[in-house]
């Protein structure tokens, strides 16, 4: 019996193993047989309905040290009437199978963010090997093929540029990195609008140009550029530096910044946000909806001009007044800009709809065009300055001499 | 035929008598001389007592087990020189003369069946035969050659006792008497073996030992039949009767201190005459993961290596079967980076990725066993000749990825941390088990083979103890000294598993 048994389990094992049949067991295949991408670029395609698809690939041939190992970039564009068309051409192409599991950036091109996001996002939220991490960003007045080009170099490549982008977007908080699982979130309600992080091609290092006329290739930086704002899934328009700040409070996604005032002899001062809080509270009075967005924030002086002691209580009070102003003015105009668009991105409906679930059927239809346009959203700052790092008076105030 | 043949041509010198029935003998010295004198080392010498030249005794030793000197002084000189035998007329009165203490010697019997005599001789006795009365006196005057006690070499300690076990019996008896002084320390001794007649020891101390485990292993030992106890294979596998799915049962050890502390703890040992390894029943998966240096040290320090112990004990078994899977079922799983090297040192080997594990886990065991083998003094080239030729040249060859050839060094390397070569052993089979299963589906193969082993664990019972406890089978938790080990303190009790009948430590 047992020695049954044993034959059996062997002649299995070896009809799973050694038999030239490589697809009896599904989905296993060796390593080296995938192409990882890690950046897909998509694109509106020049023929009618057709889509570009374009992806990147670090091929890394091994060699015996870590010098000899040589990393090279691979980028093939593939038209298809679909997604997925293109993507099994590559197979076609690339002698290798495309492997969608370590996909990080989504790149979709002007031209394609207009014609409407959920054509091009379908394929990869349906597909299984695609996580729902990777992040989604809009390159502004180019095509994802010729920012991929673009942005790829010799040392980088495309991803290895963008991670670094998007780890230091708390510096200035005027963007952010948004996975899709956000962006399918934006897109399945219908009272709030999509907005995606855009970068945008900038070309300003003056060495590069040197590097030029000695025969390089003109290298470009991607440069975080705010938010590219959608409307029923078609893009519409960018909102930029304080426009998108100003989104980024009432969204609650300020991390850190600069915020730049004057004192009252015309010195700037620099004060770097330390942390933010932000609270949407809708109140219904007698059927009447208002919104109040409270934020509170602390900032350290970090940067200062003038000579004056403006370590006083006064002095800092008005700081701090002033760094108010600063902070409403720039959510007012962001407010301003989603009420004349008919775009809830700042997530009001949202807020809504969770404090007041039954008077919410009164707002559901026409959420966007209708009532958000006429909701009066009242915006109360509260803000500290906490210390001025290591020094209290300026440097020059000589108030080391006086002691 | 040939055999017909080949019986024909033996010449008459070769065929044996039939060994004589000792039995049916009665005790004189020419029935003596019958059984043992074919031998070389068999000698004797007539003894004429008070230099009576009527008066003789035989006196019958073997060569090289005896202590001449001792014979000489204590038994020979009295005998024939001594004040007490002058007035002797027979050979009763000169019995009766050596049992009052004429002949002053520690160890002295009386003998009147010839079977008792001859193994005492074998022992080392020397023999006073007195032909007339069928009687004879034997001594003990034991002594050969030994080796000394010297430093454990295969579990090596910083910090504690630095004796190990011998393979003389009465030497490592005498030792752990010494480290463990209690009255109720039993040395049970009993023979194994129809031509070796090995002593083996039953050791236990009275009072803490659940009796019903002694009963059960003497029950054991006395069912062994065998030719002789010249492996510890016999001993071990009639200690154990239970399945073990290659996980082992028995605990061997040459510390006399890792010894002695099992013992206290409530556990038998057992040790044989002629190794230096001492064996301790019944044994739990835990007391494979536990070292003397664990508590010659700080509990925290010691806690830390033992979870250390443990984490190798899981990469060792998983790791060649985690490696398969994820690079050939789940490349998601591997951070983008790796995935893309391990991908670009895979191009151009042609072999599938559990290929090329199961060849290098090969050439690792290939390597271990040619190692043991190989004299001294040319051990290095195993290592130096399977280091280049498997590892270096293989890569440079394509033959193996490097990839490969790190995670079966890394397992390697962990598996040497087991304390246990027995326990190590059982990982390495298990380990091809996990990678094939993990080479046909993936993680879950590891899941299954995962709860394959632990189905093997959990069904595995030492007499009466759950191979797995204290992690199962305890009604009280008792978790001071398993994965971490906590301060003496807290370790207030034996383990409650041997049902010792004695619960508190220090009572």
């Amino acid at each position: 019996m047992m020695k049954k048994i044993m034959r059996l389990i062997t002649v299995c094992l070896m009809i799973i193993h050694i038999s030239g049949c490589e697809k009896i067991i599904r989905e296993r295949a060796e390593i080296e047989e995938h192409l990882f991408i890690r950046t897909v670029g998509l694109d509106k395609a020049d023929h009618e309905d057709c889509v570009n698809m374009t992806i990147i690939s670090k091929i890394v041939e091994a060699g015996a040290t870590a010098e000899a190992t040589r990393k090279q970039a691979y980028i093939v564009t593939e038209e298809g009437r679909t997604l997925f068309e293109a993507n099994r051409k590559f197979n076609a192409v690339a002698s290798k199978d495309v492997f969608w599991g370590h996909l990080q950036y989504i790149i979709i091109g002007e031209a394609a963010a207009k014609e409407g996001l959920s054509k091009y996002l379908d394929f990869i939220i349906r597909d299984h090997e695609t996580r729902l991490t990777p992040n989604v960003l809009i390159v502004r007045g180019v095509t994802a093929r010729e920012a991929i080009e673009k942005i790829n170099t010799k040392e980088f490549i495309v991803s290895d540029r963008l991670k670094s982008l998007f780890e230091n977007h708390d510096e200035l908080s005027i963007s952010e990195d948004m996975v899709l699982a956000e962006i399918i979130h934006l897109m399945d309600h219908d009272y709030t609008s999509v907005y995606i992080p855009c970068i945008q091609l900038v070309h300003r290092t003056p060495w590069e140009e040197i590097m030029e006329e000695l025969g390089g290739k003109k290298e470009y930086d991607p440069m975080l550029a705010g938010y590219a704002v959608f409307k029923e899934g078609k893009l519409i328009g960018y909102l930029t530096e304080h426009l998108s700040r100003g989104l980024n409070w009432v969204n609650d996604k300020v991390e850190g910044g600069v915020i730049v005032v004057e004192d009252d002899r015309g010195n700037q001062i620099s004060l770097e946000i330390i942390d933010a809080k932000v609270k949407k509270i809708p109140k219904i009075k007698e059927d009447n909806l208002s919104i109040i967005i409270e934020v509170e924030m602390s900032s350290n002086i970090v940067d200062y001009e003038g000579k004056e002691d403006i370590f006083k209580e006064e002095a800092l009070k008005d700081l701090e007044n002033k760094q108010e102003k600063v902070i409403s003015e720039e959510i007012e105009k962001a407010i301003e800009y989603a009420k004349e668009n008919g775009v809830d991105i700042l997530g009001i409906g949202d807020a809504v709809f969770h404090k007041y679930p039954v008077e919410w059927n009164a707002y559901k239809d026409n959420w966007q065009e209708d009532a958000f346009k006429e909701v009066p959203i009242r915006v109360s700052v509260k803000s500290k300055i906490n210390r001025s790092y290591v020094i209290k008076e300026a440097i020059g105030s000589q108030s080391g001499v006086k002691k | 035929m040939f055999d017909k043949k080949k019986r024909k041509k033996l010449p008459k010198e070769m065929i044996f008598s039939e060994p004589p029935d000792l039995e049916k003998m009665t005790l004189t010295f020419n029935n003596i001389k019958k059984v043992l004198g074919k031998s070389a080392d068999f000698k004797t010498r007539k003894v004429f007592i008070n230099l009576d030249k009527k008066m003789t005794v035989e006196l019958v030793y073997l060569e090289g087990l005896v202590d001449q000197k001792s014979i000489n002084e204590y038994i020979l000189k009295p005998l024939e020189y001594g004040k007490r035998f002058k007035d002797i007329e027979n050979e009763k009165q000169v019995i009766h003369e050596i049992r009052q203490g004429a002949v002053y010697y520690i160890s002295q019997k009386k003998r009147i069946h010839i079977n008792d005599v001859i193994s005492d001789i074998i022992d080392g006795n020397a023999a006073l035969i007195f032909d007339h009365e069928k009687t004879a006196i034997t001594f003990d005057t034991l002594q050969y050659e030994k080796r000394n006690v010297t430093e454990p070499t295969g579990e090596n300690i910083l910090k504690g006792a630095k004796d190990s076990f011998v393979e003389t019996l009465k030497v490592n008896t005498a030792t752990i008497r010494r480290k463990v002084r209690t009255p109720n320390l039993v040395i049970n001794e009993r023979i194994i073996g129809k031509q070796s007649k090995t002593p083996v020891c039953l050791i236990y101390i009275d009072g803490i030992v659940n009796k019903n485990i002694v009963a059960e292993i003497k029950r054991r030992l006395s069912q062994i039949e065998t030719e002789g106890v010249l492996t510890t294979g016999i001993i071990e596998e009639a200690l154990v009767k239970e399945k073990g799915y290659l996980f082992p049962k028995v605990h061997y050890m040459e510390r006399v201190d890792t010894f002695c502390s099992n013992i206290i703890e409530g556990r038998v040992g057992v040790i044989i005459e002629g190794f230096p390894i001492a064996f301790i029943v019944p044994v739990t998966i835990v007391s494979f993961f536990q070292t003397p240096s664990d508590y010659s040290q700080n509990f925290i320090i010691g806690s830390l290596t033992r979870i250390l112990r443990y984490s190798l004990m899981l990469t060792t078994l998983v790791l060649p079967g985690f490696y398969v899977s994820v690079a050939t079922f789940h490349p998601e799983m591997i951070p983008t980076e790796l995935a893309e090297s391990i991908a670009a040192s895979k191009q151009g080997v042609p072999f599938p990725i559990y290929m090329e594990v199961f060849i290098m886990l090969i050439a690792f065991e290939v390597l271990i066993e040619a190692g043991l083998r190989l004299p001294k003094a040319v051990g290095q080239t195993v290592s130096v000749v399977g280091a280049l030729v498997v590892g270096e040249a293989a890569v440079n060859a394509k033959l193996v990825s490097p990839g490969v050839v790190l995670i079966i060094a890394i397992t390697a390397i962990a598996s040497f941390a087991m304390p246990n070569q027995d326990f190590s052993n059982a990982l390495r089979v298990w380990r091809f088990v996990l990678a094939i299963f993990c080479s046909i589906i993936g993680l879950f193969g590891l899941a299954v083979g995962a709860i394959l082993i632990l189905f093997c664990l959990a069904a595995i019972e030492s007499y009466g103890v759950p191979y797995l406890a204290p992690y199962v089978g305890s009604k009280s938790y008792q978790y001071e000294d398993t994965i971490i080990r906590m301060p003496n303190k807290y370790d207030a009790f034996r383990p409650f598993f041997l049902k010792t009948s004695n619960k508190k430590k220090g009572e």
